[in-house]
């Protein structure tokens, strides 16, 4: 009995070892997107696995970027949340900011700053350990990672074409999101399916 | 800012319009942007010599337009940042994150401004990234050269000479945070007094100083593979000494790729110099796509001494 229990539990500790190991792995464009399990801002857990069939939008978020401010108080991000939202896309906010540093909040500050902005994302989810930041190859704040349907990441990086922390550039600029989506939409692959992220550096641990 | 909306507009519907076919509209468009463009130009010269100042003090940092008179027909003209103690701006490859700042200049009729220099940067990192990029006081800058204009002779205070210099600029300072920031500067080069010029050339003088110098050399290449990137170069002259450096700290023989996108910046380096030969290996970018012909290189010798230099891709020819 003793030996069983034993045994058992050995085999759970490798198990969630190599699920670890496996959930490190870095994500790579057209392949799989890695497994991860966050909390959101209403204390929920929430798992990237559980919204298999839907594409999957996320984007690194801190309040207090200047780049980030640079698409909220221009309405541009909450745009883009409304409108692929409405086309059943899960939009997942990440805040990747360690304790301590800035951009990271707390769930009442988070929720309040969804209603504040107008903003729209299906969850904020927190990743204060870096772990799922550093999983996407997450530099900046904003990035943006989008799955497929299937699973599958197909693209990876800036928000849009111009570099830069000014508001006006928005409209001359390629909105990658759309023309990632607008591709998926097509059966297609985006051009690009890699960009150079702009903005803050992620306020890692 | 209406006109530049509209402007953008009529670009939009341009590309609209020659996926149609529609030529002939687009010509009337492209017109109507010729004759559009010179309005903006005046109102932004306009708008920014009424603001006629060549020092902004700014959140975090103090930018200053600033010029040399070598001759009457040469000058040089730079931006001096002077971020707080502990922030910085960025190279022109800023690495991971950043921005590199942006400088425009603008000049009454003959004036002529060289290509912006840089001098060697720094790493600069930030948790497990990293940046390129100056600590303290940094002047980025131009060598720029007066042609003699008509009715140009001895005279000092020739009101038709060329003379007032104007800097668009834009940059993000960064600390653990980072803030943007712009600034219209400009300087009449023919009010510039010798003390205020003597004292810029002190600052072109240290900025020359960390201007990485040409380097020849008999070959350099750079290949990748599926994760990698190699750089092999001989060097006309001996570098190094006779004996194997093999360095894996970053801190005496540093290599900066210009080019975004190339390298991981974060990764270390496996760097063999002897003599004249530097062997370069690193990780790949996470956003490299592809190898361009040829990139450009700032190696920088225990944090003193930078040489720049071109590596052209290897081909099966030229191998």
């Amino acid at each position: 009995m003793k030996i069983h229990q034993h045994a058992y539990r050995l085999f759970t500790a490798l198990l969630l070892l190599a699920l670890g190991a496996n959930s490190l792995a870095a994500a790579k464009i057209n392949e799989a997107a890695p497994e991860f399990e966050l909390t959101d801002s209403n204390s929920n857990t929430v798992n990237l696995s559980q919204f298999k069939g839907s594409t999957v939008i996320l984007e690194w978020t801190n309040n207090e970027c200047p780049f980030v401010k640079k698409h909220y108080d221009s309405g541009n991000m909450q745009k883009l949340q409304k409108h692929y939202r409405q086309q059943g896309v899960v939009w997942l906010s990440i805040i990747s900011s360690a304790p301590g540093k800035q951009g990271y909040v707390d769930n009442k500050t988070a929720n309040e700053l969804t209603a504040s902005r107008d903003a729209e994302p299906s969850h904020v989810l927190f990743d204060p350990s870096g772990e799922v930041g550093k999983l996407y190859g997450a530099k900046t704040t904003p990035q943006i990672a989008i799955i497929d349907k299937q699973g599958i990441l197909r693209y990876n990086g800036a928000i849009d074409s111009i570099p830069s922390a000014n508001p006006a550039d928005i409209a001359k600029a390629q909105n990658y999101v759309d023309s990632a989506m607008a591709a998926l939409d097509k059966g297609q692959l985006p051009k690009p399916a890699i960009t150079r992220p702009y903005g803050c550096s992620v306020k890692y641990k | 800012m209406p006109n530049a909306t509209n402007a953008d507009q009529q670009i939009t519907s341009a590309f609209k319009l020659s996926t149609a076919g529609d030529v002939l509209l687009w010509h009337i468009i492209l017109l109507a942007l010729l004759f559009a463009s010179p309005l903006l130009i005046n109102q932004a010269a306009a708008q920014a010599a009424t603001d006629n100042k060549s020092k902004a003090q700014q959140p975090h940092i103090q930018v200053q337009l600033i010029a040399e008179n070598i001759s009457a027909h040469k000058s040089r003209v730079g931006i001096l940042f002077e971020p707080e103690p502990g922030w910085h701006i960025y190279w022109l490859n800023p690495g991971d994150t950043g921005l590199a700042p942006n400088i425009s200049w603008r000049g009454s009729e003959g004036l002529k401004f060289g290509p912006l220099k840089w001098p060697m940067p720094e790493h600069i990192p930030v948790a497990h990234l990293v940046n390129y990029g100056y600590h303290g006081t940094s002047l980025l800058w131009s060598e720029l050269s007066r042609s003699a204009g008509t009715g140009d002779n001895n005279s000092k205070h020739n009101n038709n000479s060329p003379g007032i210099v104007q800097a668009e600029l834009s940059w993000l300072v960064c600390k653990e945070s980072c803030v943007p920031g712009q600034a219209s500067l400009s300087l009449d080069l023919n009010q510039l007094d010798q003390a205020s010029s003597a004292q810029a050339g002190k600052y072109f003088a240290k900025a020359q100083a960390k201007l990485p110098k040409a380097l020849a050399t008999m070959q350099a290449h750079y290949w990748t593979d599926s994760d990698k990137l190699y750089i092999d170069v001989y060097f006309k002259q001996a570098l190094f000494s006779n004996a194997a450096r093999n360095a894996h700290t970053k801190s005496d023989i540093e290599l900066f790729i210009k080019e975004l996108d190339l390298v991981n910046y974060s990764a270390s380096a496996d760097v063999h110099a002897e003599h004249n030969v530097l062997r370069w290996s690193t990780t790949l970018n996470d956003y490299y796509q592809s190898a361009p012909d040829r990139i450009h290189a700032v190696l920088v010798l225990d944090q003193q001494q930078a040489f720049e230099f071109a590596i052209n891709l290897k081909t099966e020819f030229n191998n």
